[in-house]
Order: C-alpha cells, then sequence, then structure tokens
C-alpha cells in the first residue's frame, strides 16, 4: 500500500496551510471560565443516576445488599416466564449460585437464544444517567448489547459524577492495560428512524435493568 | 433547461442519476429544486420530522446552565485540534498502532476504497456489516464492495431502509426523513415481501431480525467515527441502536472510516461533545451508546475483532484548511444547520446532489469537489444566519457561504453572462451621465435583458420609472 505517501502528502497539506495562516483562538476569555456548563442538582450522584437512568428508560432496582439483590432477582425470575438467563460475569454467577440461586448458566461463545443476559459493569455515570462497560469485562463486547433483555448488577462504590470521572476510574484500575472498547450505555436500545417515532429495542436490548446493590 | 415538474418526478432508483446523466451539475440542483420546492406532500413530511426534532432539542438543553458557554468552549476545542491537526494525527496514530492497530492513510476515495478491498481480500469476505457512516457514503463504499462480490449491509435502521430502497440518505442524521411510515411500510413490502401497512415498531423487528444473522456471519465490521481522540488514540462511534456495538463485537475484523477533521485533542473533551452532539443531533441529553476504540482484541480480553484498521481520510478536506473557510473543519457532523435551514426544508436533501447536504456541506462541498462545478451551492442561502445560530460549535456557516461566493466571483467562475451582466452595470452606475441619458423604457429593455437568465427567471420583469431619481430631484428642489 501507498500509505507512506499518502501520510506525507496530507500532512504536508496541513502544515502548509497552518505556515500560511493561523486562526486566533475563538474565545479565550471562554477558555479561562471555569463555570461549569451543566446545571446541577442537590440530589447526590447515586440519586442523580437514578432519576437519570430512569428517565431513559432504565429499571431502577435498590438492594440493600447482596441478599437482597439475589431475592430481587429472584422474584423477577419468578414472575417473568424466562426460559433461558445467562450471565456473563463469573463473580456474579457465584453470588447467585452460592445463594442457591440457579437460574442462570455463564455466557460463551456459542451465544445461546437466551432472552436474558446478566452482566456486571464498570462505573454509574450519575450527571448522565450512563453505566459504563468495557471489553476488559467477560465477553464485554458482545455480552451487554446481544440479549433482548440486560440486568446490570451495579455496587455503591462505582457511581461516579460524570463522564471523566468514568475515565479515571478506568485509568486507576487498568493503568496502561486500557480495554480495547469503552461504551457508555444510556438506556435501551432506542430508534426514532421512522417519522421521529420512538422504537425501543432495535439490535440492542428493549429492556435494561440495573440492580443496584448499596453496599 | 426547464424541466416540467412530470419529467423530473420519473426517475426512481438511484434518484435518477442517469436521466440527469450529462446535465451540468447546477442544471440538474435547479432542476431538482424547483420539483421539490413545489412538493406539497415532500414538505409536509419534512415539517413533520423538523417539528419534532425541534421540540426535543429544547430538551435536551435543558441540561446545560450554561450553553453559550459550552458552544465557545467547544469552539476553542475544535480551533486547537485544527490548528494544530498535523501533530495531533501523528500522535493519535503512534497512540493507535502501540495498542495493535493499524493506521492507513487515504488521499482519496479510491486509495481507501482499495485500502478495504485489500483488507476484505486478504479475510475472504463475502459479507460486511456497515454501521452508519457519512464517509462511506462520500466514497460509495457499499457500490465498490458489491462490484467486487462482497456483499455490504447497512445496520442503522434508517440506512437500512434507504439502502432496501436503493436510494443515498436524505439527511446526515435522520437518513429516511423524507419518508412517512406508510412509505416505509411500502418499501418492506416490496423489497422484503413482509405484510404492507407495518407499523414502525414492527418494521424494526423485521429488521432487528434479518440484521442479527448477518453481524454473527460477517467477517469485517465497517464504521465511520464521530470523533478521533489523539491522547489515547481511539476512535468514537455514537448510536442509539446498538448496531455500531454490534458491528465491532462479532466480526474480526474492524474497519473505522473516518475523515481526519474528527479530532479532538483529548479524551477528557468527550465529556462536553457526546452531550453536545446528542442535542443538537437528535434532542437526546446523550447517544444511548457511545463507545470508544483504541485497537483490536487485547491479550486477556474474551471477544471481540483480532484486527482493526482506522483508514484516515483526506478526499478534499485539507483544501478547507484555507483561512476563510478553515472553521467548516470544527464541524461535528450533528445536522442541525440543515434542520433549520429555509431552503433544506424547501428543496430537500436530495436536491444539493452532494454527499453533506445542507448550509455546511454548501460550505465545504465546493472545496472538497471543486469549486467551479459546486460553487452554486454557496449561493442556495438567503443569509439568514440561521446555521450559524443553530451550531453547537457556533461556525460562521452562513459567513463561509459568502466567502465561498467571493472565490466563486475572484476567480472569474460565475459564468460569461453574469460577469459581463454585472460589468455593464457597474459602468452604467457609476456614470451619472449615462443613467440620465436613457429614458425609462429603453433602461428596462436593457437591464432586462442583460440578467434575462438570472434575475429574470424567477421574478417580475424590472420596470424603470421615466425619470431617474438625480432627474427628479433636480426638477423638484
Amino acid at each position: 500500500m501507498k500509505t507512506s505517501k499518502a501520510r506525507e502528502n496530507i500532512l504536508s497539506k496541513i502544515r502548509k496551510a497552518l505556515g500560511t495562516h493561523k486562526a486566533p483562538q475563538p474565545y479565550p476569555a471562554a477558555a479561562e471560565d471555569v463555570t461549569p456548563v451543566y446545571s446541577t442538582t442537590e440530589l447526590t450522584d447515586e440519586e442523580n443516576f437514578a432519576s437519570a437512568f430512569i428517565k431513559l428508560g432504565g429499571k431502577f432496582v435498590y438492594c440493600y445488599n447482596e441478599a437482597d439483590l439475589v431475592e430481587n432477582i429472584h422474584v423477577l425470575y419468578e414472575n417473568s416466564g424466562w426460559k433461558q438467563v445467562i450471565c456473563s460475569d463469573p463473580a456474579l454467577q457465584n453470588v447467585l449460585n452460592k445463594n442457591r440461586l440457579h437460574i442462570s448458566t455463564l455466557a460463551d461463545h456459542t451465544f445461546p437464544e437466551a432472552e436474558v443476559c446478566i452482566t456486571g459493569c464498570e462505573a454509574l455515570v450519575g450527571r448522565t444517567g450512563s453505566i459504563l462497560f468495557s471489553s476488559r469485562q467477560f465477553m464485554g463486547r458482545t455480552a451487554p448489547v446481544y440479549y433482548p433483555i440486560h440486568i446490570i448488577v451495579a455496587y455503591a462504590h462505582q457511581v461516579v459524577a460524570d463522564t471523566n470521572h468514568g475515565f479515571r476510574l478506568l485509568q486507576e484500575k487498568y493503568g496502561e492495560q486500557m480495554p480495547s472498547m469503552v461504551n457508555f450505555n444510556a438506556g435501551p436500545s432506542r430508534t426514532a428512524d421512522i417519522e421521529k417515532t420512538l422504537v425501543v429495542g432495535v439490535h440492542g436490548p428493549a429492556e435494561v435493568y440495573c440492580f443496584y446493590v448499596d453496599a | 433547461m426547464t424541466a416540467t415538474e412530470k419529467s423530473c418526478e420519473a426517475p426512481s432508483g438511484v434518484w435518477g442519476f442517469y436521466y440527469f446523466y450529462g446535465m451540468s451539475n447546477l442544471s440538474v440542483f435547479l432542476a431538482k429544486s424547483e420539483v421539490k420546492a413545489h412538493d406539497l406532500e415532500h414538505k409536509r413530511k419534512i415539517q413533520f420530522n423538523i417539528d419534532k426534532y425541534a421540540a426535543t432539542v429544547v430538551r435536551g438543553k435543558e441540561q446545560f446552565a450554561h450553553l453559550e458557554l459550552a458552544r465557545k468552549k467547544a469552539k476553542n476545542v475544535k480551533w486547537q485540534a485544527i490548528e494544530h491537526l498535523d501533530s495531533y494525527l501523528e500522535e493519535f496514530e503512534k497512540n493507535f498502532t502501540a495498542r495493535g492497530g493499524k493506521v492507513i492513510w487515504a488521499e482519496n476515495a479510491d486509495e481507501a476504497l482499495e485500502a478495504v478491498l485489500s483488507i476484505c481480500r486478504e479475510k475472504e469476505a463475502k459479507q460486511v456489516v456497515k454501521s452508519k457512516s457519512m464517509v462511506t457514503e462520500e466514497i460509495h463504499l457499499n457500490a465498490f464492495l458489491a462490484k467486487h462480490g462482497i456483499e455490504s449491509v447497512e445496520t442503522d435502521l434508517g440506512e437500512y431502509i434507504q439502502q432496501l430502497d436503493d436510494e443515498p440518505p436524505y439527511h446526515i442524521v435522520t437518513p429516511a426523513m423524507h419518508k412517512s411510515k406508510e412509505d416505509v411500510a411500502r418499501v418492506f413490502h416490496e423489497k422484503l415481501g413482509t405484510e404492507p401497512n407495518l407499523t414502525p415498531a414492527e418494521i424494526t423487528q423485521i429488521a432487528r431480525i434479518n440484521l442479527r444473522k448477518k453481524y454473527r456471519e460477517a467477517e469485517v465490521g465497517i464504521t465511520g467515527g464521530n470523533f478521533l481522540v489523539a491522547d489515547i488514540g481511539a476512535v468514537c462511534v455514537s448510536e442509539n441502536e446498538g448496531n455500531g456495538r454490534l458491528s465491532t463485537a462479532f466480526p474480526q475484523t474492524h474497519i473505522a472510516i473516518v475523515g481526519i477533521e474528527k479530532m479532538l485533542p483529548s479524551v477528557a473533551d468527550l465529556e462536553l461533545f457526546w452531550p453536545l452532539l446528542a442535542t443538537y443531533g437528535t434532542g437526546q441529553e446523550v447517544t444511548v451508546y457511545n463507545t470508544l476504540f483504541t485497537g483490536p482484541r487485547q491479550e486477556g480480553e474474551t471477544d471481540g475483532p483480532e484486527e482493526m484498521y482506522v483508514i484516515l481520510l483526506d478526499n478534499g478536506r485539507t483544501n478547507l484548511m484555507r483561512p476563510e473557510v478553515r472553521e467548516s473543519m470544527y464541524c461535528i457532523r450533528c445536522g442541525s444547520c440543515l434542520n433549520v435551514c429555509p431552503v433544506y426544508k424547501n428543496i430537500g436533501g436530495h436536491a444539493y446532489g452532494a454527499t453533506y447536504s445542507g448550509p455546511i456541506g454548501s460550505v465545504i462541498t465546493p472545496h472538497m469537489k471543486g469549486m467551479e462545478e459546486h460553487k452554486h451551492l454557496s449561493y442556495a442561502s438567503s443569509l439568514c444566519g440561521g446555521c450559524t445560530e443553530a451550531c453547537p460549535v457556533k461556525i460562521n456557516i452562513h459567513g463561509m457561504l459568502l466567502a465561498n461566493r467571493i472565490t466563486a466571483t475572484k476567480e472569474g467562475l460565475n459564468g460569461y453572462k453574469e460577469n459581463t451582466g454585472w460589468k455593464l452595470w457597474k459602468r452604467a452606475m457609476l456614470s451619472r451621465k449615462l443613467m440620465n441619458a436613457a429614458g425609462g423604457g429603453i433602461k428596462s429593455m436593457l437591464v432586462g435583458r442583460l440578467f434575462k437568465d438570472s434575475w429574470g427567471k424567477r421574478h417580475e420583469e424590472l420596470k424603470f420609472p421615466k425619470k431617474s431619481f438625480n432627474e427628479l430631484w433636480k426638477e423638484r428642489k
């Protein structure tokens, strides 16, 4: 491939243009201004997350502790008639099994036609109601999007204020071993491509639950 | 040419490309505009969609306490990125390569297409899944791959509809904006044999079922990129449906084709740019899936592609570095300026005959594809400034449309008749003697003739009074 010639040509065209004319900074005063641009609330990050997530169409379930979590998942399972549940988080699968809740099998590369997938997450973003996932999680690229119903289990220490706090959390956790894919997911898969009519569950999940464990 | 409504509407398929073959871009533009501007059904559909968009944008903006400051900061960031674009591109390349990704530079569409084809051949790919990307429209990727026996299927619902209907996207964010739900149901009925009159929800389910197979089968996934991030070497893809996630989860090769101007200096800039893009693009606070890709599957990861390529595309973008239009490189392709533009709302996205339509498209297309053939787009504006007002990064769009007109005039591209007309006009206007000498009748006739094909075509005939202002003033003082 003649890539290096293209590389040199593109860079030299840019340098030539930048050498001929330097544009002044558009708004020097705004660059110095540290006023937060987003609206703030009186709520905690957890409360912000819950309210934003619900607004996005997510279903938020509060759990006191892991025992409560297992109980809540059990109730949901009993009432929904799901035939097959996948869990893509080995630690969570362990928590469920340890509590004698044998409803799920661990995710693998066969991608069975299960209705539900239970996953962990990297962080919850308070301001936007987004949930952070990465490819460092087990089956991290596929599990959160392939199945029609997505259950996310999150813990209190995973809540951050906004997007950049989420990035910082990842950097602290993984250092040089950053995940190849990082995703901020804000609620169920949706489209408004036909007459701007909202339809949920296009290619990703139509239902997204967040089980929030306050421990 | 004077096209009757009937003869212009006849061609379908590639929106009458072959029908208009041989006509100049300007004539095609005028002919299509004339048809669309008088098509009330088209106007109704567009107005319906844009009204809904406008109502949600108001809600999206509520997340900002200081929207004006946010827009100014965003413009500063893009200024920083473009004023040092060479170093940021090198930084991006270094960081992305360090994690096992491969960077390919492409000066034009052909180089990008050849690069994609050679990767597909190496992987023996028969099936490609593609998420929504205007760059791949720009280089006509699907048609090229089809010619080489590779099926490239669109996975974004709007693009899927357009691909089924054999039409290019109508709008850079909402590809099937000009179709009513009945139109879409008809396309599905005709092309896929589904029941007629399906609802949007049913249509969506059909697309979901059809495309799920494709994600699993495809050897290659192709995406565009909403941003390039220099400091961590990442490509960002923003989407609502999950098709971008799935296209980059199952296929063993991921190719991202991204215009070089999509650069942001730092990952920290996304906290500002993701909400701005979502708000101005669709009225959301954030897009459902905002994803960063920093390379192929890393050691210890359990899924994802074995290889990832980024194709950095110029294809005329470096022409936009000239001082008077450099700001157009700040564009984040949210489509907001299209939605407010009175010209867009009247003539629609297809009339422009360009991948990037609307005000920003009229700024960049003449530079990317040739001033002489596309200069007329810069005149397709009332210069009302709505586009500039609506731009999340405060690009002076209408100012640049004016700058393009100046460039076209300076380069003498406005055509012999118009140029001569204005020269004679100038001579007459500067001479008091000439203006007073001729009576009203002869002036009307002369001026009418000079501008017969430009002004006279769409306006009432010019009628000069019998006496000039100068003469009247002399009489009455």
